[in-house]
């Protein structure tokens, strides 16, 4: 290896600091949130889209964590998170579409309530595992650490 | 480079098995619509016949002058009268006006009732009566004239026995409009052909073939609009075809469907099941229709395949649609009688099954035009069997590459769209309009969209079996 190439590698990182495990759980959570994401939200925003734009988002902050544990607890919140929020995009597109029916006709029905108590089930089931897994730490006390740096 | 033997392996295998899975998921499945490709091959210019008597509803002297208008045997003030009086073979020339009455057809087979003109021959129910023709016997043609304001039923083809269907029945130029339940119907009925109608304001179906397998019969140069299913048909299939008609502004398109309710589930099962070929579906998104609680559940679909086998959709447009261009999933409903909790008592699931739980199978999508749909152009819900998607023109699928993989797994998020709008009639309101409100058509819109309007010459044009080759002619 020549001096310049060593000198690049030396500000850039050689392939041989590669941690694979690292990466590969950072690209896996990203697959996971981003595919969970591009299911809940294709009827809205296209699939080719949302997935990529998600799996960057998530794979650049789970490429923040270092410990395999930090990663875990991310993706099973933000992943309860989702799953809370899934029924939105059953309720949007019925009131952003056109009906000849008004929004309250549309939104405020017992099905509506229903197909919300179907997801915030695992949403919160979802949640309460990953908060056990992360020790009881509490997610207020995790964002709060979040936005301290 | 910080990589072990071990780590190399378990990416290999990682990789290795999505490779796989992947492969088996993402195969092509080439729909095949061959099996019904000559669905509908009906001889459609039978031979006329002459050993009939004429039998005219208006005054003396409404034919004079008329080109091969024979002279009637009698005049008659009603329809009935003149069904009473005819027989077997006879044909019925209504005169221009407005008619009250409930007409029924039960001892005369291959009875022709024809108005003289289609937009000024008019029976009128007045929302007081049920039914305008109710037809139980074989080969009844009805031709010529428009029905309308009938609490349930526009013209009616019914066997009185499950075990012996209605053999032949033809409806042709009729409009039938602010009907209760059905316009254009037919339980349980073979070798039938409905061509150049028209039916709106139907809380259930502007036209239905139900309980009838095989059908051997066809829908082709119609229009429905207004009502919550465009075309509905229960447990019918085989040699069915809907072709070449205008379906839209109804609360949903077409909907082949299975129901317990009534013989013969799952539709399709039988004889094969529907062909809906070449036609134009758009805009099935009213909510103003007058409704029953299934239509609802489906609003917003081009086709809706309900727990159906075997149906092919084939060749059609199908364009801004709020939900889906074509749906195909299972049956969920309860039609068990009784309240909810009684139901749940009895051991059914609450809105997600009938007696039995019908997942879609064998059915086959290929090359339609599916565009501007809400939420996509082609959706298939799970559970399901063995379903293709091919050749297709669309965009958004659900689940994704939805013509690229096997049939037999569908999108859950479907099911819940499907199963959340089910629930919501069995718990709660929903929106729907009533069939008194629905417009009634313009005549010229209707004469410029369809083929052939009406009859050239239904005074002097001798009747003719509703199809040729019918064993009973």
């Amino acid at each position: 290896m020549s001096e310049d190439a060593q000198a690049a590698d030396g500000e850039t990182g050689s392939t041989d600091d590669l941690d694979y495990g690292h990466l590969s759980s950072v690209v896996l959570g990203a697959v996971v949130l981003a595919l969970y994401a591009a299911w809940m939200g294709a009827d809205l925003v296209p699939r080719w889209l949302l997935f990529p734009v998600v799996a960057l988002l998530t794979g650049y902050i789970l490429s923040q964590r270092e410990s395999g544990h930090d990663k875990s607890i991310f993706v099973g919140y933000a992943l309860a998170g989702m799953i809370f929020l899934t029924p939105l995009l059953f309720f949007v597109p019925d009131v952003t579409s056109g009906y000849n029916a008004s929004t309250s006709e549309l939104l405020f029905t017992s099905s509506n309530f229903f197909l919300f108590v179907l997801f915030v089930i695992p949403a919160v089931v979802v949640a309460y595992v990953t908060y056990r897994a992360d020790g009881g730490r509490g997610v207020f006390q995790r964002l709060r650490g979040l936005t301290s740096g | 480079m910080d990589v072990n033997r071990r780590t190399v392996l378990k990416g290999g295998a990682a990789a290795g098995a999505a490779g796989l899975g992947g492969a088996a998921l993402l195969r092509d499945s080439e729909a095949d619509v061959s099996r019904s490709a000559d669905w509908g091959d009906q001889d459609t210019d039978p031979e006329p016949y002459e050993d009939f008597e004429r039998h005219v509803v208006g005054e003396a002297g409404v034919l004079d002058g008329v080109d091969g208008a024979l002279e009637p045997v009698g005049y008659y003030d009603s329809i009935q009268g003149a069904v009473d009086a005819a027989s077997e073979r006879d044909l019925i020339l209504v005169s221009p006006g407005v008619y009250h009455e409930e007409v029924k057809v039960d001892d005369t087979p291959n009875l022709t009732i024809r108005g003289l003109d289609r937009q000024d021959v008019i029976l009128d129910g007045e929302y007081e009566m049920s039914t305008g023709i109710d037809i139980t016997a074989d080969g009844v043609v009805v031709e010529n004239l428009t029905i309308r304001n009938y609490s349930a039923r526009g013209v009616y083809w019914v066997s009185t026995s499950v075990d012996d269907p209605i053999s032949g029945y033809r409806g042709s130029y009729l409009t039938a409009h602010n009907i209760g339940v059905y316009a254009i119907y037919t339980y349980n009925g073979q070798y039938g052909r409905f061509e150049h109608c028209y039916a709106s304001g139907c809380d259930d179906a502007g036209f239905y073939i139900g309980e009838s397998q095989p059908a051997d019969a066809v829908i082709t140069d119609c229009i429905a609009e207004n009502n919550a299913m465009g075309y509905s048909g229960t447990n019918a299939g085989g040699g069915l075809v809907i072709e070449n008609s205008i379906w839209r502004k109804n609360m949903v398109g077409i909907v082949p469907n299975t129901l317990d309710s009534q013989a013969g589930a799952p539709q399709g099962h039988i004889d094969g099941g529907i062909r809906i070929d070449s036609n134009e579906i758009y805009d099935n998104n009213n909510l103003e229709a007058p409704a029953t609680a299934n239509a609802y559940a489906m609003h917003g679909c081009g086709v809706a395949i309900a727990g159906g086998l075997q149906n092919d959709v084939v060749d059609n447009t199908i364009e801004d649609q709020k939900k889906y261009g074509v749906v195909v999933f299972p049956m969920i409903t309860d039609t068990t009688p009784g309240s909810l909790p009684g139901r749940i008592l009895k051991g059914h699931l609450p809105f997600l099954s009938d007696e039995h739980f019908y997942k879609p199978k064998d059915n086959a999508v290929q090359d339609n035009e599916v565009s501007g749909s809400g939420r996509a152009d082609l959706a298939l819900a799970s559970p399901a069997s063995g379903n293709t998607f091919s050749g297709n023109d669309v965009g958004n699928t659900r689940p994704a590459l939805l013509q690229h993989r096997d049939g037999s797994y569908g999108d859950p998020m479907v099911f819940l769209q499907v199963l959340r709008d089910f629930a919501q009639t069995e718990v709660g309101s929903f929106p729907q309009g009533h069939s008194e409100d629905q417009p009634a058509p313009d005549p010229e819109t209707v004469r410029d969209e369809l083929d052939e309007y009406e009859m050239d010459d239904p005074a002097g044009t001798p009747p003719a079996p509703p199809l040729g080759g019918l064993s009973d002619e």
